[in-house]
């Protein structure tokens, strides 16, 4: 059983932001990253909760996992790219097994 | 006059608008009451196929399809210019500023599905007919308004990756691709093809429209609650949809349209979008303030329009396209 050290980026982000965050993910090489829809929540721009179809007061959580390097090229980017927006960017240290998928 | 009052009465007390009624009271007294998501947008998606559906198999019937051209320019043309005149209002008389000024001129020249939904079904229930190319006109009025606010807020050129994004927006977004689709389904399979799934789209339409508005109250009183407008906003918000209806039935009279479709143009003039153009804006003026442009179309102009603003206009484009 191998295990090894990988960075974890997670974005609460409004949905409107999504597409340009995964596209950036894509950009730089992740290997894979996950969204959860429908997250509710408070914080600096009141409670996010109401879907209402345009998606405006909606947020999600995009999740990806890899290495320090590539970790530290995607939140440079992801710093400029939601200069605009209604973000919240979680960095952590995890272990993962099967590290070849990251 | 004491007709006009019956007719708006009428509408108050039709099913869909007590259903949208009972959304917004369940939403005021915090009721647990909800919608689920998907439902609501498997609702939205059926709405728009019917009426792209109706609307192609009505043209495919029609005699002549020359009148249809010069209406889809005119609904384009709305599209586009309406901001402006939005934008001046906003600015020189309700003192708001760009950008939100502009995000908010943009869902004025776009358009509401769900309130011109609620019209045909005002005018079906009464039995008034209309063009069915005011389908088209629809779904052309959905998106050339969000060019027009990116322009009044000069925004310049969006980075390659956003404008991508916005281009999809605009040319393919969901709603214009199934009203279109629906209508060229609709057209190609005709009539007779029609008639199969006729049980299907058109029977339920109005059932299902009920279940649509009881989830557009509730999500009405949620935003209202949680938006901020000052008196201002709601002035603009009561006072834009009169104008953009006047302008609907000048537009229905110069393009010889019935009372029916005459309303219709009206209604669609006088509504703003509060789906296609408010992801759009977040993406396009991100400093726009979305509490401003969402709660003034959702909580302000489309409850005028469902409640009163559908019968007054139809009573409007009885008097000023009637015959005489």
């Amino acid at each position: 059983m191998t295990r090894a050290r990988r960075t974890r980026i997670e974005v609460v982000v409004e949905a409107a932001f999504r597409g340009e965050v995964c596209a950036l993910l894509e950009a730089e090489g992740a290997s894979g990253w996950t969204v959860v829809r429908g997250a509710q929540g408070y914080g600096a721009h009141g409670v996010r909760e109401e879907a209402g179809l345009s998606g405006v007061f909606e947020n999600v959580i995009v999740l990806t996992v890899v290495g320090a390097e590539r970790a530290e090229r995607i939140l440079g980017r992801l710093d400029a790219a939601l200069a605009d927006a209604h973000a919240v960017v979680l960095v952590s240290e995890v272990e993962v097994l099967r590290p070849g998928k990251f | 006059m004491d007709s006009l009052f019956a007719a708006a009465l009428t509408n108050l007390t039709s099913p869909m608008v007590l259903c949208f009624g009972l959304g917004v009271a369940a939403g005021a007294a915090r009721s647990d009451l909800e919608v689920p998501e998907p439902i609501a947008r498997g609702l939205s998606i059926y709405l728009m196929l019917a009426i792209g559906l109706k609307g192609g198999a009505g043209l495919a019937e029609a005699p002549a399809l020359a009148p249809v051209i010069p209406a889809l320019g005119v609904a384009v043309a709305s599209s586009l210019l309406m901001p402006v005149v939005a934008w001046i209002l906003l600015r020189r008389v309700f003192g708001v500023g760009d950008p939100t000024a502009a995000a908010v001129a943009a869902h004025y020249g776009s358009v509401s599905v769900v309130t011109f939904a609620a019209a045909t079904g005002f005018l079906g229930a009464r039995g008034v007919p209309f063009e069915q190319h005011l389908v088209a006109m629809l779904a052309l009025m959905e998106t050339p308004a969000i060019l027009t606010g990116l322009g009044l807020a000069g925004a310049g050129r969006p980075d390659p990756a956003r404008r991508r994004e916005l281009l999809r927006e605009i040319l393919v977004n969901g709603s214009v691709v199934l009203l279109l689709g629906g209508m060229v389904v609709g057209f190609l399979s005709g009539p007779k093809g029609f008639a199969d799934v006729k049980p299907f789209f058109v029977e339920p339409f109005r059932g299902a429209l009920c279940l649509f508005l009881l989830d557009m109250g509730l999500l009405v009183a949620r935003r209202v609650r949680r938006g901020v407008l000052g008196p201002r906003l709601v002035a603009f918000g009561l006072t834009m949809p009169v104008l953009g209806a006047a302008w609907g039935l000048v537009a229905a009279r110069g393009l010889g349209l019935s009372v029916g479709g005459g309303t219709l143009l009206g209604v669609l003039c006088a509504s703003a979008s509060y789906i296609a153009v408010p992801a759009a804006m977040r993406l396009a003026l991100p400093k726009a303030d979305p509490a401003v442009y969402v709660t003034l179309a959702l909580g302000v102009t489309f409850p005028l329009n469902v409640t009163v603003g559908i019968p007054l206009i139809h009573a409007a484009a009885a008097a000023f396209l009637g015959a005489p």
